[in-house]
């Protein structure tokens, strides 16, 4: 496992998330959730890589962890989970989400079949995968948040 | 002979049910202004509910709008709280749920929960813009090493979401549609790019690029949108979400094509 890449990774994962933090308007005091977040969602994301894990497993364990961080870190300052948001940004397929945009203004400029053809085959996977990535951070962010949640209901 | 007097029984003034509603409503409509999901919303709104012994008010959140309604005294009531738009603000959105939890644990005194409210939505934005800019430009610049750009292009990625950015607001502050905001946001990052790559400051084009337009998608807006579908329950208020993200996606794609026309190819 190439342990400098992971901290590369986290390293430039928290300055984005807490660049974003700032753009979200997250308050001052929880700013630092936001790094700490952002350094160890693209930080797992970038071990599950390395480890084999595929893209979706990657992004769903490391939205997971930003997660998890933010509802044990956030409520204990008076704070809602929410402000780890920005954190998950930079788990985005964005280089897919950026194909998908590139693709759909070649499109109507294209009049070869076969390049229209690839073209839109681009278009169609690389929305699915925008999709699929985008889910995967939604749904490794709300278990967290639903436990906490339940747990709370039965604490009560 | 002596008169016993019994203790004066001090009973709490009961909040009216509308005034529960109202309470309930605002948290709902500022979460969804505010880039939380409906889930959440909704969640927030039932914790405020249960706090005030009201459980049994009905709740639905909808595109823009949050409907309470419940009877009161056996009158049916039913209010409405319009959602403006469906932004980001995630100060305002942590106040909001913190407050709805207060509230369920009984810690906030019924009278104060209209002047927290009033607090939460006038909590003034806590960076200038110029700050936010300059926090946009370094997001970029960190999303460029991420895709292991040179210094050079993480400087134009920087300048290309700091102006963009500044851009941006201006024509927010003039009232601009959000479609013309994202398009005018597009073309000044796109043109910054371009001309970054014909002066050599970029030479891998799709690092510079990429940290450019990307923080430009609203992503908050994709993520609460399948959250509210896959829940199976808020349908209509996913697909609109998710569809103003498609045709941010589109406006976008408009951008870059005039940005490069503009610069020449």
């Amino acid at each position: 496992m190439d342990f400098n890449a992971i901290l590369t990774n986290a390293l430039w994962g928290a300055v984005m998330a807490g660049g974003l933090a700032v753009f979200f308007t997250v308050p001052r005091q929880a700013l630092w959730i936001a790094v700490v977040c952002g350094a160890a969602g693209r930080g797992v994301r970038s071990a599950a890589l390395q480890a084999d894990q595929g893209l979706l497993r990657a992004t769903l364990l490391a939205a997971l962890v930003v997660a998890l961080v933010a509802v044990v870190v956030a409520p204990a300052r008076q704070l809602s989970p929410v402000v780890a948001m920005s954190a998950l940004i930079p788990l985005g397929a964005a280089i897919d989400a950026f194909d998908v945009i590139w693709a759909a203004m070649r499109i109507p400029g294209t009049a070869d079949v076969t390049q229209l053809a690839a073209l839109s085959a681009d278009l169609v996977a690389n929305t699915i995968t925008v999709a699929a990535v985008t889910l995967a951070i939604a749904i490794g962010f709300l278990v967290p948040w639903l436990l906490l949640r339940f747990m709370r209901s039965t604490s009560k | 002979m002596t008169i016993s007097v019994a203790e004066p029984i001090i009973v709490a003034p009961v909040v009216p049910v509308s005034q529960v509603m109202e309470a309930a409503a605002r948290v709902g409509s500022i979460l969804m202004q505010s880039g939380a999901s409906t889930e959440s919303s909704v969640a927030a709104v039932r914790d405020m509910l249960s706090g005030l012994d009201q459980a049994g008010v009905n709740v639905s959140i909808g595109g823009d709008s949050v409907i309470v309604s419940a009877s009161e005294h056996g009158v049916p009531i039913t209010m409405m709280r319009t959602i403006p738009s469906l932004g980001a603000n995630l100060e305002r959105a942590s106040m909001a749920q913190v407050l709805a939890e207060r509230v369920r644990r009984g810690t906030i005194p019924d009278e104060a929960i209209a002047l927290e409210l009033d607090a939460v939505s006038a909590t003034p934005a806590p960076y200038n813009r110029l700050a936010v800019a300059v926090a946009l430009g370094i997001a970029g610049l960190a999303f460029n090493q991420l895709l292991a750009g040179t210094f050079t292009s993480a400087a134009v990625v920087f300048a290309a979401n700091g102006v963009a950015h500044l851009v941006r607001t201006e024509f927010v502050k003039r009232g601009s549609p959000a479609a013309v905001t994202a398009l005018a946001t597009a073309v000044i990052a796109t043109v910054i790019v371009v001309v970054g790559v014909r002066l050599g400051l970029a030479p891998d084009a799709a690092s510079t690029f990429i940290p450019a337009i990307t923080l430009l998608i609203p992503g908050f807006a994709l993520i609460n949108g399948l959250l509210d579908l896959s829940s199976l329950r808020y349908v209509m208020v996913g697909l609109q979400r998710i569809l103003i993200a498609l045709l941010t996606f589109l406006v976008i794609g408009i951008g870059i094509a005039t940005g490069i026309a503009l610069v020449g190819g």
